[in-house]
């Protein structure tokens, strides 16, 4: 090759990745400017929700104790101290109608939310059966509404109720 | 010579790998598409802004609140001022729900209440939104004993259709 071919080479590459430059920021350029932090707060705070009204409505007459531990995991406050103090009632009546319930999460999003608080409303459902079901599975739908506040980064829920 | 060679090489690398960034970026769709986003802790979700948040809300409490609500008295002005907040693919299908209602309604002097109890956002792009909502709906009339209340969750999609936010889509769940 010689050196003038060399550089004709040379210079087309140059225009062609010059090009594809400008055709990958006009790409991006055009996507909407997502706001990472608000977008990373509601996530993080989500899937706390999450974790927490599923173990909320997890029963299991079995296994009581574990499930009571995995709710105070991910709660504070009035909510955490609350439930904590309702540990044997909740028990109690889980053996004695021998209680069983699988929850999902069916929706979930996120209200008002700033640096150390956030409101997240849930849909769930949840498989229950019990002495009273007959050994059936009846499906409950719940719509719960969870306060949350950031504690040493973590999300953690300090009011959960079923929304009326 | 040598520096030529070089060059090209060099080149060549740096211009396979624009093509293939460009390529990458190319088929990631971006924030706003998924259809199948129900929760906010969906990896695929996006906030674009507080405003944004704060609006779609807003028109998701109003567009549900009159799209679950109407009188028989007033039906006709009940379901133009629904229709005004949908896409017009939301508006046929609204129309076809409501088709039935009209005869019934007036029989029956039914009354439904939309009350929106609470929204909140799963995702939102500058187009595309998706919002969780809490509807409890009173129905009264003269077929029911007494009025009945039922605890609806409903995810509203809405589309941003120049300049304003529409409903596209309502799925109760």
């Amino acid at each position: 090759m010689g050196g003038r071919a060399g550089s004709w080479v040379a210079g087309a590459l140059a225009i062609l990745l010059v090009g594809l430059l400008v055709a990958i920021g006009l790409v991006i350029a055009s996507r909407d400017d997502v706001d990472e932090a608000l977008t990373d707060d509601q996530q993080a705070a989500a899937a706390a929700a999450r974790a927490e009204a599923l173990a909320f409505l997890t029963v299991d007459h079995e296994d009581m104790d574990r499930l009571v531990d995995a709710v105070l995991a991910g709660a504070t406050g009035e909510f955490a101290e609350q439930y904590a103090a309702q540990r044997e009632t909740l028990t109690r009546e889980a053996v004695r109608t021998e209680a069983t319930s699988v929850p999902e999460v069916v929706a979930l999003g996120v209200g008002d939310q700033d640096e150390d608080s956030a409101t997240v409303l849930v849909a769930a459902n949840s498989t229950v059966t019990n002495t009273g079901t007959g050994g059936e599975g009846q499906v409950r739908y719940y719509r719960l509404r969870l306060e949350l506040v950031r504690e040493d980064d973590r999300w953690l829920t300090d009011n959960l109720q079923f929304v009326r | 010579m040598v520096s030529s060679r070089r060059w090209i090489a060099t080149l060549t690398v740096l211009v396979c790998a624009a093509a293939a960034t460009l390529v990458w970026v190319l088929r990631d769709p971006g924030p706003g598409v998924g259809a199948a986003i129900s929760s906010a802790d969906d990896p695929a979700v996006s906030v674009v802004s507080v405003g944004v948040k704060q609006a779609v809300r807003e028109r998701t409490a109003e567009g549900a609140a009159a799209a679950y609500g109407y009188s028989w008295e007033t039906l006709a002005e009940d379901k133009a001022a629904a229709r005004e907040l949908m896409t017009t693919a939301m508006q046929e299908r609204y129309d076809r729900t409501m088709a039935g209602v009209a005869t019934s309604s007036r029989r029956d002097r039914t009354v439904v209440t939309a009350e929106v109890v609470d929204t909140a956002l799963v995702t939102a792009s500058s187009t595309h939104a998706r919002v969780l909502v809490f509807v409890n709906q009173r129905t009264s009339g003269a077929d029911l004993a007494e009025p009945t209340l039922d605890l609806d969750r409903v995810l509203v999609t809405l589309r941003r259709e120049g300049g304003e936010w529409r409903l596209s889509e309502l799925d109760a769940l």
